[in-house]
Order: C-alpha cells, then structure tokens, then sequence
C-alpha cells in the first residue's frame, strides 16, 4: 500500500473569525480512520511540532507541524491500538492493542522503550508531564505505575469495580487523579500509590479528569453532563457547572491554568461531533464554544498557549488552532 | 474432642442415619464418592467479563418492569440465576442492568430501562424490557450488567443476543464482528413466544461469580 503523505498549510480557512485551519495533512492513499475503534484518533505533543497517529495502513504515523512533513512511519502489523498517546515534549509515543500489548516508542529513533503484555485492552494512558513515568488503566483493572528509564512496574492504584476511563498527573508529578467506572473520583499519591482522596458524587461514570495547574483541585466530568471542580486533598467538590448537552470525555487546563477545555462526547451518537467548550477556571465561565464539523478525534493546549484539535474526514486529518 | 471427621465419614455416617438419601441403584460408597468429586470441582465456570462502557450509572432502582405498555420494540423478558463457581446459588445478589432503548439509545438523564435486581431464594433474578437497539459506536446488541454479591469479585459483563441481525444467523462463525465481544458464551439464545400479534422475546443468562 502506497503511503504517501501530502502535507498541505492551510491558515484561515474561514469557519470562524476565532478558529484557523493551520495543518492539513492529507493521506491521499491511506483512509485514515473515522471511527474510534478503528484508531480514529490523533495525538498532539504540547510542543505544538509533532503528531502522530495509527492509521488503516497498519501503520503508526508521526508527523511535523506546522508542516505535516512525515518524519517516522513505525509498522504495527496486525495491533487494533484501542489508545495512543505522547508525553508532553513528543519524546515518547505509548500505545495499547485489543489484546493487551503495549508499547512505548521513542519517537525520535522509533526504537521500542517499553514493551508489556497485560490481560485487557487499555482504556487510558497517561505520561507524567516530565516523561519519566507512565500510567496505564487497563480495561476494568487497576491503573499501572511504570517507570520508563527502568522499565520496572512502580505500584498499582486501587481497583474499582470496572477500572479506570481516565487517568492524568499532576504538572509536578506529585498526584494523579482517577476517573473510575464505579462513579467515583480518586487522587493519589504519585510517589506511593497511596490513596489522597476520593469523591463519590457522580451518579455516572466520570469520563475525563484534569488537575488545576497547581495540582490542587481536578475537573472532572462524565454521563452526568457537570463539570466538578474536586479539592485533591478532600475529594470535595468545590463547584459544579451548569448541565452541559453532552458528557465531556477530554479535559485538559491551559499551560497558565486560566482555562479549562473540554471535549464533548455525543451521547447519541459517539460518531457524531460533538462541541469543544472553554471555559475560566476560575469562575467556570464559559468563553468559546466550538462544535466542528465533524468529530474531534485528538487536542492539547500546547505550551505557547494554544488550543490545537484534531478532526478527521475521509482521507485527511485537519489540525485546528481553536485558540 | 478434637478428632475431625472426613468428608467421606461424615457422608457415610449421614446416609446410616438416614440423613442422607442414597438412590436405590447406587451403592453407598460410590455415592459418597460422587457426592465428593462434586464438591471437590468447580462446579460452573465463571462469566466471561466484558467491559462496562461509559454509560453505568449507581441507584438504579428496584424494577423488573422496565418496559412501559406502550413502549415501541419487541418484548423480551431476560432471567437466570446467581451462582459461584462452586455452585452454590447467590441469592441475595445485586444485579444491576442497563441497556439501550429499541432505538439504541441510552438514557443519561433518568432511569430508562436500568434496574438494579436482587436475586431471590433460589437466586434468580427476572425482569422485562424491550429489545434493545443498535447502539451507532457499537456493532451488536447488548444489555449491561454489574453484578456483586458478598465474598465474591464484582462481575463485569454484557449479553448479547443469537439473533441480532450482526451475526448473520451464525452467531458461532461471527460474534467477533464486534471487537467488544470477546467470548461466544455472552451471546444466548432467543425464544419467541406469544401469538404472531403479540411475540413476546424470552432469553436465559446464568450469572456465574468468581469467590474473592
């Protein structure tokens, strides 16, 4: 199969006076996934100059930006990647199959860091924000410490019934923040795996959790359709938000913690878009609503402050600078 | 006195005071022997987990009557029992269930079609519901399940059903058509029942949980 990569820049488009089109890459003959169980997914590296993704051709694709220049093509043969995820500096690159593989590349060479065989299929993988350590939840198990220079497992966090859907650290690598199918929020330790806290005020499961940029409080939100924000220390919730249209499953604050922005899933419908809210932090008013034309498929605040959202059609991923 | 009796002796000892019926064509001790092989094995194998997906939600009531007289969708009554692997019957078990409605959508705002049951004496557990739809990010039908019972690990699984159209009338040739469906056993078979007026879904799911 062919694989060529025409990188296009693509400034203004016009879809709004806020949002610009700044990267289309287009795969002219690769149909990139539009369904999220057939790795319909992109990942952004806060740097804002890497993004990669698993395409249909088998083939885990990183990409330049603004340029959308391939820079490495890494083959992963028969692997279904339920998760793909880049640590923060696009050092590393993690993935999870549906049979329990996971990898970790090193994007750079494309040599294979880490290589572990688990029971289940993840359901999140998270780096910390200095790279060094990785989280993995996989499906309906208890979150995994690992340790990438060594390779070693560090501990384990607490097993809800059902697992974990998301999973985040805080900026100082200090805790880490659980969104766990049996409804609840916990915070723990990152250092010992000692549970902090933990809140059991939603009805339904969290899908998405976020530290504040101080690591003291986690925003959290799922099928309840309200943004929780939880004191680490408590597990009390501090504020809630009005009910949103839609239960948010990406959350993630600006690098200078003013605002929050969260993806929408379309409950309806997962395969339809849904909308991009930003909103302060600090009030939990909402500033910028952004509903594409077509899913979300990946996003990040990158560290010079921009809000970066990748959308699929057939045959191309775009790269929205929402902000 | 702290001599201990066997498992065996105490079987002996039962069936000579008439504690313990014997069948006529069996001998006793092959009866006791059968008796302890029984007890010794695993009596059921465990359920197969499948994930819980994102649309669980806690203090589902207690209602077996999930379908509505008018609500559109085939009928379908599901039921089954509690076990462990040992055999024993759970009763007194939680079963919480959700599904989609005949249109594939889920209810995120109240308690459509979601119960949480108890297994009776006997633990069986019942209720009635519509058929579920074709939910659009997933392939096959299915109905949610978390079941928990005192002493034992919380079972995760979904059920699923032999005559969704996905399986093309070969649900052992194709239940993997959805990628969540990680084990043929989830997939049971359906009954119809009723007058052509009135066919009425009936479908049996044995619940089997692992001890902690």
């Amino acid at each position: 199969m062919k694989r060529g990569l025409l990188a296009g820049l693509v400034i203004a488009c016009g879809l709004s006076a806020q949002v610009a089109e700044v990267a289309t890459i287009e795969v002219t003959t690769i149909e990139v996934a539009t369904i999220p169980a057939e790795a319909g997914f992109v990942v952004l590296a806060k740097t804002g100059r890497l993004a990669a993704a698993v395409c249909r051709d088998k083939t885990l694709h990183v990409w330049s930006l603004p340029d959308g220049k391939a820079v490495r093509s890494i083959d992963v043969g028969d692997r279904a990647m339920d998760v793909v995820t880049i640590s923060d500096d696009g050092r590393w690159i993690a993935a999870g199959d549906h049979r329990g593989g996971y990898t970790v590349w090193d994007t750079a060479s494309g040599a294979v860091q880490m290589e572990l065989k688990m029971a289940f299929y993840p359901f999140a993988i998270a780096f910390s924000t200095d790279g060094k350590r990785i989280a993995i939840a996989p499906a309906g198990e208890p979150v995994q410490i690992y340790d990438l220079a060594s390779r070693k497992k560090l501990f384990e966090l607490q097993r809800p019934v059902g697992g974990t859907a998301a999973v985040a650290f805080s900026r100082d690598g200090a805790r880490i923040a659980t969104a766990d199918a049996d409804t609840e929020v916990r915070v723990y330790d990152a250092r010992t795996g000692e549970l902090i806290s933990s809140n059991a005020d939603f009805l339904m499961v969290p899908l998405a959790a976020a530290f504040t940029a101080d690591g003291k409080h986690v925003l959290t939100a799922g099928g309840d359709k309200i943004i929780a924000l939880v004191d680490a220390a408590t597990g009390n919730v501090k504020r809630r938000s009005a009910k949103l249209v839609d239960p948010p499953i990406y959350m993630e604050t600006s690098p200078d913690g003013a605002l929050l922005a969260a993806g929408l899933m379309h409950a309806d419908n997962m395969l339809q878009p849904a909308p991009l809210m930003i909103s302060e932090v600090a009030s939990g008013r909402t500033v910028q609503e952004w509903k594409p034309a077509t899913m979300m498929v990946g996003g990040t605040w990158t560290t010079d402050g921009h809000l970066l959202v990748a959308t699929t059609t057939k045959g191309a991923i775009h790269l929205w600078r929402v902000r | 006195m702290n001599a201990r009796l066997s498992r065996r002796d105490a079987l002996l000892r039962g069936a000579a005071i008439g504690v313990l019926k014997v069948a006529p064509l069996l001998g006793l001790g092959d009866a006791v022997s059968a008796l302890i092989a029984q007890d010794k094995d695993p009596a059921r194998k465990p359920t197969p987990w499948n994930e819980i997906g994102p649309f669980y939600k806690k203090l589902a009531p207690n209602q077996a009557k999930l379908r509505g007289p008018n609500d559109p969708g085939l009928p379908v009554t599901i039921a089954g029992r509690v076990f462990n692997t040992r055999g024993d019957v759970l009763r007194g078990a939680k079963i919480e269930i959700w599904q989609a409605d005949h249109l594939g959508l889920y209810d995120l705002d109240g308690y459509r079609y979601r119960a949480a049951l108890v297994s009776d004496s006997e633990g069986k557990y019942s209720f009635d519901s519509v058929m579920p739809g074709h939910y659009p990010a997933r392939v096959c039908q299915h109905v949610h399940y978390v079941v928990t019972a005192p002493g034992h690990r919380a079972l995760i699984t979904q059920l699923y059903f032999a005559t969704d159209p996905v399986f093309e009338g070969d649900p052992d040739g194709n239940y993997n058509r959805d990628p969540l469906v990680l084990s043929r056993e989830l997939v049971r078979p359906v009954t119809l029942s009723g007058d052509p007026k009135a066919v009425q879904a009936n479908v049996s799911f044995e619940l089997v949980l692992e001890r902690a």
